[in-house]
């Protein structure tokens, strides 16, 4: 995918983006990126928001541009029945995605239901490892994917490294933060949607 | 040999390890004499052994055969043969609750041929094919075929097939029961249930029971239909039946969400009969368990029948209000009313809610999944919560969230999403940024190009104020009162003279967290020597800078949130404002960072006069002009009945938060340093700027601070002075 389309792409997953959390979804870097968003600019495709997230988001005719590319790209690459078998494998592991997300948020204690405090690390350990087990079945939805669109490729790489993250102790990669696991996977969920044509 | 099927009836034995959970609980229903369709339960033992050799234990069949036999002879019916249809559900039950994890397939045995007698014996076509489309919908469904709403029979036939590798549906009703039995058994094991039990602690190896029951038919007919049932309110507690109807269809529907459901009392306009036969059925159940009951239901051309049953499993405030209500009324003794609340529920005690969502104005109730209060103005799109937030509060409201609303969910105070479940997007995305959210409230409708929100018969334009309850998933209008804690000294009254009680000071509420009846000042103080004394530190405000209709500027909502970040490392209990619009909104917004305080009116703290000079300065003169002696006396009467309330020291040590105006801020000041009554006339504040007494309880007040800005940058100092040079 070129530069500007993947950038483009990258507005229209992940919503409203500063540069920092741009980088860190298509890997370019800070020079490439601000380029890039400045001929989006001019073309208008995008727009920098100001107020509280000041950062960069599609116009209208940013998504729609994306919504041609993004069609044409997989007609061209043939690639519709692989992700569509995809984004079904996708959709049996996402309502387990978000019981492991409210598991490390929540928990239930003498029948109540509270806040995980992180004070148990066993208990944080057997998410954790249950999210590790969730990733190892994605890898193959995202080996399929990516087989059929390159770009794919890029999700699986930060799935993973949120995960190391988060074993590493910087918990804030499971449910909150921008790179955690929760906002990539939601990020890939609204790509296979965008990709799919399919509305909300 | 132990049978794999045991017939539910009232002598029905085994515990909820082999029979599973929903199993047990029809058994108990029987013995209760409450209306269950006839059933029988395949039990764990036979799911075990099919996990086990990956086929139905030998001998299953026999007894199945046997076990449908005495459901015809039950019924009248046959499964499959010539004469009346008998159809049945297949529904999972193991000894642990896996809400939602496992496979329940409706309406077994309506092969083509059942179908068409079916239509016949009822005279009615469209029922008997929407049974059967409702069959092959939960069988394709299961298999994880992934049939799309607007699927006709034929296409959900060859779906099927694909997913059986070619070999089609049967069209026998045996054939298709045993079919849905291997579906249900084999449901143990999906990926998503492993991770359940493994988080939960729930061993791999005890597997699922099924229940096969004789259908009856909430879509039959427009008497009949199906609903979920709480004896009682599970997030307030209250002792009135709680729970959704949906008139015209089956169970599954009100689950999914798929068609727009009613609250329970709707039942009793509609169908009074039922309604009774349910009332009744809740009350004996809760005499069984001596605790909240649930039931699911289905009623068939107005009789009721009741699908399930189990102990209501309340938490928190509701848990508190029923163990105190049932040892009230006998039930349980008043030692077991205190063992049942646990330390963990009196902790949830401490989270804002609405102090009474009856008496709100209610625009529609949803799931509540994170808890907490949150009060802003409708924004319908995340771009318009963030060009708003945070400094004026935003309510988000989205049919659902997805990651384009991560910025306008990090700027609103709280969500409100009309699809979704505790552990959907919206909901895990507002619980990490600690934002109240209410998820799921199925009435609403968001149309963000118009700007509007849409529920119970009633549109809101944006910028509409909303107060939501992610405790008890409430949504009203305006800024209704709010309470923390054990708001009516339940917990007191049931351990009264046996142990200390376990409420803390901040359980608590002042005595006067809703208005008074009569006039305050009309009630005598009572008596300091009888109350045991301690510091109330007050923390006085002049509300946010307003403009001339009195509501505040967008300068005076950032001193209000300014003053909140402030406050917030204090120990504050209780704000206290103004019933006036301009300090009501200075409360809510700087009580979002005191999610401890309760929030509530004080009539005392009303702008008004307090003293009228008898020799006004002349400067002063013009402004007294005109005001009668009946004016001036009330005013002193507020005056006095303002210090009689705060200006004293606390049972308890308590730091409370006045939001009021220049004036009664003066007054207080006055009075602190026991100054001459005119004094007050020389002692103004800013907005916002923040004047601290505190009253102990042998020494004179102390007043630690007056009309101090420091919160504040350059801009926002010194409004609501005159013109002229300020430090």
């Amino acid at each position: 995918m070129h530069d500007d389309l993947t950038v483009l792409h990258a507005l229209r997953c992940a919503g409203t983006c500063g540069l920092d959390r741009l980088a860190a979804i298509t890997g370019l870097d800070a020079p490439a990126l601000e380029s890039r968003l400045i001929d989006l600019g001019a073309a208008g495709l995008a727009t920098r928001t100001t107020g509280f997230a000041p950062g960069w988001q599609l116009t209208e005719a940013g998504r729609a541009a994306d919504a041609a590319r993004v069609t044409a790209e997989l007609d061209a690459a043939d690639a519709r029945p692989a992700v569509t078998a995809a984004f079904r494998r996708f959709l049996v592991l996402n309502p387990e995605l978000l019981d492991l997300c409210a598991a490390w948020q929540l928990r239930t204690l003498d029948g109540v239901t509270t806040a995980n405090d992180h004070r148990d690390a066993a208990y944080d350990a057997r998410v954790l490892d249950r999210f590790a087990d969730l990733d190892r079945r994605a890898a193959p939805v995202c080996a399929e994917l990516t087989a059929a669109l390159p770009r794919f490729g890029r999700y699986p790489l930060r799935l993973r490294t949120a995960l190391d993250r988060a074993a590493a102790g910087d918990t804030v990669h499971v449910t909150d933060s921008t790179a955690s696991y929760h906002t990539v996977w939601a990020e890939l969920h609204e790509d296979l949607l965008a990709t799919l044509g399919i509305p909300r | 040999m132990t049978p794999w099927i045991r017939p539910l009836t009232a002598t029905t034995e085994g515990g909820p390890d082999t029979l599973g959970a929903k199993a047990h609980g029809l058994v108990l229903a029987h013995r209760l004499g409450l209306p269950v369709p006839p059933a029988f339960v395949v039990t764990t033992d036979a799911c075990r052994a099919y996990l086990r050799d990956g086929r139905l234990p030998g001998g299953l069949h026999r007894e199945l055969a046997a076990a449908v036999a005495r459901l015809e002879a039950a019924t009248g019916r046959a499964f499959g043969g010539p004469g009346a249809p008998l159809a049945v559900s297949v529904r999972s039950g193991a000894a642990h609750s896996m809400p939602g994890m496992m496979t329940t397939v409706l309406n077994l045995g309506l092969t083509t041929g059942a179908t068409a007698r079916l239509a016949a014996e009822t005279g009615d076509p469209a029922f008997a094919r929407d049974s059967r489309r409702r069959l092959l919908t939960g069988i394709a469904t299961a298999l994880g075929a992934d049939p799309a709403p607007g699927d006709d029979p034929d296409r959900l036939l060859r779906r099927i097939r694909d997913r059986r590798d070619g070999r089609p549906f049967p069209d026998d009703a045996p054939g298709q029961l045993t079919l849905a039995l291997e579906t249900v058994f084999s449901s143990w094991h999906t990926p998503r249930a492993r991770t359940y039990r493994a988080l939960h602690d729930i061993p791999h190896d005890l597997g699922t029971a099924a229940v096969v029951q004789a259908m009856v038919f909430g879509n039959r007919d427009a008497r009949s239909g199906s609903g979920v049932a709480f004896s009682r309110d599970p997030t307030t507690g209250a002792n009135t039946p709680y729970g959704d109807v949906l008139f015209g269809h089956q169970g599954e529907d009100v689950v999914s969400g798929t068609a727009t459901t009613h609250p329970l009392p709707a039942l009793a306009d509609r169908e009074p009969a039922v309604w009774q036969a349910l009332r009744a059925a809740l009350h004996r159940a809760e005499a069984h368990y001596r605790d909240a009951c649930y039931a699911e239901f289905t009623f068939q051309a107005g009789t009721l029948w009741i699908l399930q049953l189990r102990p209501g499993r309340f938490t928190s405030g509701a848990a508190v209000r029923l163990a105190t209500e049932l040892a009230d009324a006998g039930v349980i003794t008043r030692r077991e009313a205190v063992r049942r609340v646990t330390p963990r529920q009196l902790g949830h005690l401490r989270v804002p809610r609405l102090a009474d969502p009856a008496g709100a104005d209610l625009l529609t109730r949803g799931i509540g999944a994170v808890p907490g209060v949150a009060t802003g103005r409708i924004a319908t799109t995340a771009d318009r919560a963030a060009r708003l937030g945070p400094g004026t509060p935003v309510i988000l409201v989205r049919p659902e969230t997805s990651p384009h609303d991560l910025h306008g969910l990090a700027a609103a105070t709280g969500v409100l999403t009309a699809r979704g479940g505790p552990a959907g997007h919206a909901a895990v995305v507002a619980r990490s940024l600690g934002r109240p959210a209410v998820v799921g409230a199925r009435d609403l409708t968001v149309d963000p190009g118009r700007g509007t929100v849409t529920a119970g018969g009633r549109t809101l334009p944006e910028g509409t104020l909303l107060t939501l309850d992610g405790t008890g998933g409430h949504v009203a209008l305006g800024a209704p009162p709010l309470t923390t804690g054990d708001a009516d000294g339940r917990l007191d009254r049931c351990s009264a003279g046996r142990t200390p009680s376990p409420a803390t000071p901040h359980h608590v509420i002042p005595p006067h967290a809703s208005p008074p009846r009569t006039p305050p000042w009309a009630t005598p103080p009572p008596d300091r020597k009888d109350t045991p004394v301690a510091t109330r530190h007050l923390y006085l405000l002049r509300h946010g800078a307003a403009d001339a209709l009195g509501h505040l500027t967008p300068a005076g909502e950032r001193q209000a949130d300014l003053t909140g970040r402030r406050l917030a490392r204090l120990p504050v209990d209780a704000v206290w404002h103004s019933p006036l619009p301009r300090a009501e909104r200075s409360a809510r917004i700087l009580a979002t960072h005191l999610p401890r305080a309760t929030v509530a009116a004080a009539p005392e703290l009303v702008d008004h006069i307090p003293h009228v000079p008898a020799d006004p300065p002349p400067a002063w003169a013009p402004f007294f002009d005109g005001y009668d002696a009946e004016e001036a006396a009330a005013g002193e009467r507020l005056a006095d009945a303002l210090t009689a309330r705060f200006a004293r020291p606390a049972p308890a040590e308590t730091h409370e938060v006045l939001v009021t105006h220049a004036y009664p801020v003066a007054w207080l000041v006055r009075d602190a340093l026991n100054a001459p009554r005119p004094a007050w006339l020389g002692l103004s504040c800013g907005n916002t700027a923040l004047t601290v007494i505190e009253y102990r309880d042998t020494t004179t007040p102390t007043l630690v601070l007056h009309n101090d800005m420091g919160h504040l940058p350059t801009d926002l100092r010194w409004t609501g002075f005159g013109p002229g040079l300020h430090p």
